[in-house]
C-alpha cells in the first residue's frame, strides 16, 4: 500500500472521530501526515500511570482498558473500542498520565505528537480552531452535566 | 343552559373577558421565568383535579359552580392551547416550524372534528355532567403523553437568566409590559390581532344575522349550524394535511400569512359591492346568494384561519427572543384579544345598530386591507428579527470594561499589583494603562518606561506612543541606539507620531535589520521624495526576492499596510503563479491576500482570475477583497456579470462574490443574473446527483467529502451571492454566511430570511438544494465511471481522492 494510499485511508478514520470531524478533509491530510501508526500485543502498556506524556491515542482497531492504581488498589475505569481516543489533553498540558491504559488483545493505534501538532498547527490555524470548538463543546457538556447532578 | 336563562351567556362572554385579562396579567411576570415543561405538568395535573372537584360538587346538587365552571373553561383552554405552542416554539425552530406547525394544528383539528361527533353519541348514553371526569381523564392522559416530550427536551424549557436584583410583583409586571412593548415584532403582531378579532367578531356577527333572517326554528338553526361546523372543519382539516404545508413552503411563512387578510377583503369587498350588482334583501333569488356569500365567507375564513394564518402566526414567536416568547403570547392572547373583544361587542352593540349597512361594510373592508398592509409590516419585522439573531454575537465584555477603566482607582491598583505579576499579565496591565485616558495612567507609565525594564519596553512604549508626550521624544531617540531592534522598532513608531521627527526615521532604511528597514517604509512612504521612494521599491523587491520565508511574509505584511499603485506589477513577478510553495500555508496565503487588497488595475485582475483555478474552496474567499478592490474602480456590474459566463467555477466564485462585497444591489441586471444562477444549480444539480450514486457505497467517503467541500460549497455560494445581488435591502447578505453554518439553528432560521425576502422563484429553487441528499442504488461500472470522472477534475484535492476511491474500491471487490 502507498503512503499516500495510508495517508488517505486515516483523513477517513480521523474525520469519523469528535476531535477532528469539524476539520475539513484537506486540513485532515495534514494531521494524517504527521499519525504514526502503532501496533500493541494484548496487555502491552500504551501509557503508564504518572508518565509524562505529550501524545494522543486513536484506536484503529481492537480495544484497551484504562486502569487507575491508588493506595495499592488498581480499578478498571473504562475499556475503550475502535474509533475512541484518548490522551487528548496531554497533547496540549504536558501533564502526568492520569491512569493506565493496555491493549487488550492485538490492537492498532494512531497516535499524534503534541509537538508535531503545534508545528502544523502554525500553518493550519483552522485546524487548532476545530480542536477549541470540540474543548468547547465538552465543557459545556460537563457543565451541563454538573447542573444537573447539582439539581 | 339547561339551568340558565339564554342571556346569561351574553353576560358570562364579558365576565371571560374579564377572568381572561387579569389571569394574564398575573402570568405575564411568570412564564418566561419557570420550567415552562414543570409549569405546563403543574398545570395539567392542577386543571383536573379542579374539574373533577366541580364535577363532584355538581353531583352533590351545588348547581351555582356552573357559572365559574364556564369562564375557567374558557380561561383553561386559552392558557392550555398558548402554554403547548410555546412549549412548541421552544422545541422547534422557525424553520421546522414552517414544515411541522400545520400537521400539529392537522392533528388538533381532526381531534376537534372527532370529538364534535362523538359529544352527541356520548351525552345520548351519559349525563352532560359525566363529561367533566372524562374531561379529567383526557388532560390525565395528556400530562402523561406529554412526560416523554420533557425528559427529552427538558432542557429547552428552561428560563433563560435574567441578571439584575429582585424586584416586587409590581414592578417586574411593569418592566415585562415595558420589555413587550419595546420588541417591534411583537407590536406589529399585536396591531394585527387586534384588528383581525375585531373583523373576526363583526364577521361572525353578520354570519348570525343572515342566519336568523333566513331560518326561524332552533332546531334548524342548530342542524344548519351543526353542518355548517362539520363541513368547514373537514375542508380545514384536508387543507391542512394536504394545500397549506405546501403553500407556506412555496411562497414562505411570512407571505402565506397574506392569504388571511386578502380573504378578508375579498369576502367584504363582494359584500359591500353586492348592492350594486342589484344583490340585496329584496328578491329571494339574490337573497340567496347574499346568504350563500356570507356563509361561504366564513366558511373559507374558519378553513384559511386555521390552515395558513393560526400555524403561521405560532412561526412569529419562535424568532423571538426565548426570554419574551411566553409573555408576548400571553400579551397577545390575555390583553390584546380581550380589549378587541369588547371593542367589537361595543361596536356591535351600541355604533351598529345606529349605522347604514353599507358604512359597517365599508369599515370592514379598510380594515381588512389595513390587516394586509399590518401582514406586510410584520413581514418585515420578522425578517429583522431573524437577522438580528443571527447578527447579535458581539460580546459586550468590551464595553463594560472600558466602563470600569474610567474608575480613577484601577490605574492605583494596576500600579500596585503590576510587579508581582507574571510577563504577560503585566503586559496586558501596561496595554490596559495604554487604553485609559487619563493623566495619572500616562504618568504610570511614563514611571514605568523610566525604570528601563528590557522585557517590558516595548510594550510600555507601544502602550505610550499614541499619547503623543512631548518630553519624550528625547527617550525615545535614545532608545533608537537601543540593541534589541523590537526597541528600536518601537521608539521608531513612537517617534513616527511627531511630524518633525520623521526624518530621523530615514537613517534606518540602510539598517542591516529588514524589520527596522521595511517599518521605515512603512512610516515613511508617503513623506519621501520619488527619489527615496525608488529606494525603497529596491529593498521591497529585494524582501520579496529573499530565500527566507519569513523575510517574504513581513514584505507582504508591509504591501498590504501601504497601498502603493507602484507595487502593482511587484508582486505578480514575484508570484506568478499561485502553487508557490510559500503560498501553501496559511500564514502566508493570508499575508499573500492582504497584500493583493490595494492593488488594481485589469491585468492584476486577470492574473487573479487566471491563478485562482484549482485554489482551495477554504483559500478562495481571501481572494475576493482584492478582486472587490478592482472591479470597484474600473468595471460596471454589468460588465462583470458579462465575464462571469461561461468562466470556470472558481472565477464566478469571486466575481459574484466581490460584486457582493461592493454592496450595491443589481437589480437591473436580473435576467442575466437568472441565467448566471440556473448555470450554478444546474452544476449543484450535477454533483448532487454524482453524490447520490456515491453515497451508498462507503469506499466513496472521502470523495463525497471533497466534492461537498470543493464543490458544491462553492457552487452554493456563488448561487447564494448572485440571488443576494437581487435583493435591495441586503438581507440575504447579511444572513448568507449564516446558510452554511454547521448549527442546525442557525442554518434554520437563515433559511427562514432566505425564504422570506428577494427573488421568491430563485430563492426557492436553492432553498431545494439545502435538502439532505438521499443514496440511490447503482451499479459497478455506473460507479466506477462517476468516481473516474471526478480523477481528472482540474482540482488536485479532488482528483487524489477520486484516485483513492477508485483504489479502495478495487481492493474491496478483490478481497471480497
Amino acid at each position: 500500500m502507498s503512503s499516500t494510499f495510508l495517508i488517505l485511508e486515516n483523513v477517513l478514520f480521523l474525520k469519523k472521530n469528535a476531535l477532528f470531524s469539524s476539520m475539513n478533509t484537506q486540513e485532515l491530510k495534514a494531521v494524517a501526515g504527521i499519525c504514526k501508526t502503532l501496533t500493541f500485543s494484548d496487555g502491552e502498556a500504551i501509557v503508564t500511570q504518572g508518565d509524562v506524556g505529550e501524545t494522543m491515542f486513536l484506536i484503529k482497531s481492537g480495544s484497551v482498558v484504562v486502569t487507575r492504581s491508588e493506595d495499592e488498589k488498581t480499578v478498571t475505569l473504562a475499556t475503550l473500542e475502535t474509533g475512541e481516543s484518548f490522551g487528548e489533553m496531554s497533547m496540549f498540558d504536558t501533564e502526568m498520565r492520569s491512569a493506565t491504559v493496555r491493549a487488550s488483545g492485538t490492537c492498532s493505534l494512531l497516535a499524534i505528537d503534541g509537538h508535531d501538532l503545534t508545528d502544523i498547527l502554525s500553518t493550519y490555524p483552522a485546524i487548532g480552531m476545530a480542536i477549541i470548538k470540540t474543548f468547547v463543546k465538552r465543557l459545556r457538556e460537563g457543565n451541563r452535566r454538573l447542573q444537573e447532578l447539582s439539581r | 343552559m339547561a339551568n340558565y336563562q339564554a342571556d346569561i351567556v351574553a353576560k358570562l362572554f364579558s365576565l371571560n373577558a374579564v377572568f381572561l385579562f387579569l389571569f394574564s396579567l398575573s402570568m405575564i411576570s411568570l412564564i418566561d421565568r419557570v420550567d415552562r415543561g414543570k409549569l405546563f405538568s403543574r398545570f395539567l395535573l392542577i386543571h383536573s383535579i379542579i374539574l373533577i372537584s366541580a364535577w363532584v360538587l355538581i353531583l352533590f346538587h351545588v348547581k351555582w359552580i356552573v357559572i365559574p365552571l364556564f369562564s375557567y373553561a374558557y380561561v383553561s383552554k386559552i392558557f392550555t392551547f398558548l402554554l403547548f405552542w410555546t412549549l412548541a416554539n421552544d422545541i422547534v425552530d422557525s424553520r421546522k416550524a414552517a414544515r411541522d406547525f400545520p400537521r400539529i394544528a392537522a392533528g388538533g383539528t381532526l381531534g376537534a372534528i372527532t370529538i364534535s361527533f362523538l359529544i352527541p353519541q356520548i351525552v345520548g348514553k351519559i349525563d352532560a355532567e359525566y363529561l367533566l371526569p372524562l374531561w379529567a381523564s383526557l388532560n390525565g392522559l395528556v400530562l402523561i403523553l406529554f412526560q416523554p416530550i420533557r425528559k427529552q427536551f427538558g432542557k429547552n424549557f428552561l428560563p433563560t437568566k435574567e441578571p439584575g436584583r429582585q424586584k416586587s410583583k409590581v414592578t417586574k409586571m411593569l418592566d415585562d409590559v415595558v420589555t413587550i412593548g419595546k420588541d417591534p415584532l411583537l407590536i406589529s403582531m399585536a396591531s394585527f390581532y387586534f384588528l383581525l378579532f375585531f373583523v373576526l367578531l363583526n364577521q361572525q356577527y353578520g354570519f348570525y344575522n343572515v342566519l336568523k333572517s333566513r331560518y326561524h326554528q332552533a332546531t334548524e338553526l342548530s342542524s344548519f349550524l351543526g353542518y355548517f361546523n362539520g363541513v368547514s372543519m373537514i375542508i380545514t382539516f384536508l387543507l391542512q394535511m394536504t394545500l397549506s404545508g405546501f403553500v407556506i413552503r412555496k411562497i414562505g411563512s411570512t407571505r402565506a400569512m397574506l392569504i388571511l387578510p386578502i380573504v378578508f377583503s375579498v369576502v367584504f369587498l363582494f359584500l359591500g359591492l353586492s348592492p350594486f350588482f342589484g344583490i340585496s334583501q329584496e328578491g329571494t333569488d339574490t337573497v340567496n346568494l347574499l346568504f350563500w356569500g356570507t356563509v361561504s365567507g366564513l366558511g373559507l375564513r374558519i378553513a384559511v384561519f386555521d390552515s395558513f394564518y393560526s400555524p403561521n402566526f405560532q412561526i412569529f414567536f419562535s424568532s423571538l427572543p426565548k426570554a419574551i416568547r411566553g409573555r408576548g403570547k400571553i400579551a397577545l392572547e390575555g390583553v390584546v384579544k380581550p380589549v378587541a373583544m369588547l371593542l367589537a361587542s361595543l361596536w356591535l352593540t351600541l355604533i351598529i345598530p345606529k349605522l347604514p349597512h353599507s358604512l359597517e361594510t365599508l369599515v370592514l373592508i379598510i380594515s381588512s386591507i389595513t390587516m394586509v398592509f399590518l401582514t406586510l409590516l410584520m413581514r418585515k419585522q420578522y425578517t429583522k428579527s431573524l437577522t438580528r439573531y443571527l447578527s447579535d454575537f458581539r460580546t459586550k465584555g468590551g464595553a463594560e470594561v472600558s466602563k470600569q477603566l474610567k474608575d480613577h482607582n484601577v490605574v492605583q491598583r494596576i500600579e500596585s499589583t503590576l510587579q508581582n505579576e507574571s510577563h504577560n499579565v503585566q503586559c496586558y496591565m501596561i496595554e490596559l494603562l495604554g487604553d485609559i485616558n487619563s493623566q495619572p495612567a500616562t504618568n504610570v507609565l511614563i514611571k514605568l518606561l523610566y525604570k528601563k525594564d528590557e522585557k517590558l519596553l516595548p510594550t510600555i512604549i507601544d502602550a505610550l506612543a499614541p499619547k503623543g508626550v512631548p518630553h519624550l521624544k528625547r527617550t525615545f531617540k535614545e532608545l533608537l541606539s537601543h540593541e534589541n531592534p523590537l526597541i528600536i522598532r518601537e521608539a521608531m513608531l513612537a517617534l513616527a507620531e511627531f511630524a518633525d521627527e520623521k526624518p530621523v526615521l530615514l537613517t534606518f532604511l540602510h539598517s542591516n535589520h529588514l524589520e527596522l528597514k521595511l517599518t521605515v517604509i512603512e512610516l515613511l512612504w508617503w513623506d519621501v521624495p520619488r527619489s527615496t521612494q525608488k529606494e525603497m521599491l529596491e529593498e521591497i523587491e529585494e524582501g520579496l526576492q529573499s530565500v527566507q520565508a519569513d523575510k517574504v511574509y513581513r514584505t507582504l505584511d508591509l504591501c498590504g499596510h501601504i497601498d502603493a499603485p507602484e507595487l502593482t506589477d511587484k508582486i505578480p513577478i514575484r508570484f506568478p503563479e499561485f502553487n508557490d510553495p510559500l503560498l501553501q500555508n496559511q500564514k502566508g496565503w493570508n499575508r499573500f491576500t492582504a497584500a493583493l487588497s490595494d492593488l488594481e488595475g485589469v491585468v492584476i485582475l486577470d492574473w487573479i482570475l487566471r491563478n485562482s483555478a484549482g485554489i482551495s474552496a477554504a483559500k478562495l474567499p481571501s481572494l475576493i477583497p482584492a478582486v472587490a478592490n478592482i472591479i470597484k474602480t474600473g468595471y460596471t456590474a454589468e460588465k462583470v456579470l458579462r465575464r462571469m459566463s461561461g468562466a470556470r467555477r472558481e472565477e464566478r466564485f469571486l466575481l459574484s462574490g466581490a460584486l457582493l462585497e461592493i454592496g450595491n444591489a443589481v437589480t437591473s441586471q436580473k435576467r442575466k443574473i437568472r441565467t448566471l444562477f440556473s448555470e450554478e444549480r444546474k452544476q449543484l444539480g450535477l454533483h448532487k446527483e454524482n453524490l447520490s450514486l456515491l453515497k451508498s457505497e462507503p469506499s466513496a467517503t472521502l470523495l463525497i467529502h471533497a466534492i461537498e467541500e470543493e464543490l458544491l460549497s462553492l457552487h452554493l455560494q456563488t448561487a447564494i451571492a448572485l440571488v443576494a445581488l437581487l435583493d435591495k435591502k441586503g438581507e440575504i447578505q447579511h444572513v448568507s454566511k449564516r446558510l452554511l453554518s454547521t448549527k442546525q439553528s442557525i442554518r434554520s432560521r437563515a433559511l427562514e430570511v432566505f425564504d422570506n425576502v428577494g427573488d421568491m422563484r430563485l430563492n426557492n429553487q436553492l432553498i431545494q438544494h439545502f435538502t439532505p441528499i438521499v443514496p440511490l442504488p447503482f451499479s459497478e461500472p455506473e460507479f466506477l465511471k462517476t468516481v473516474q470522472s471526478y480523477t481528472h477534475y482540474p482540482n488536485s484535492w479532488i482528483q487524489e481522492c477520486a484516485t483513492f476511491t477508485v483504489d479502495s474500491f478495487t481492493q474491496r471487490k478483490f478481497h471480497e
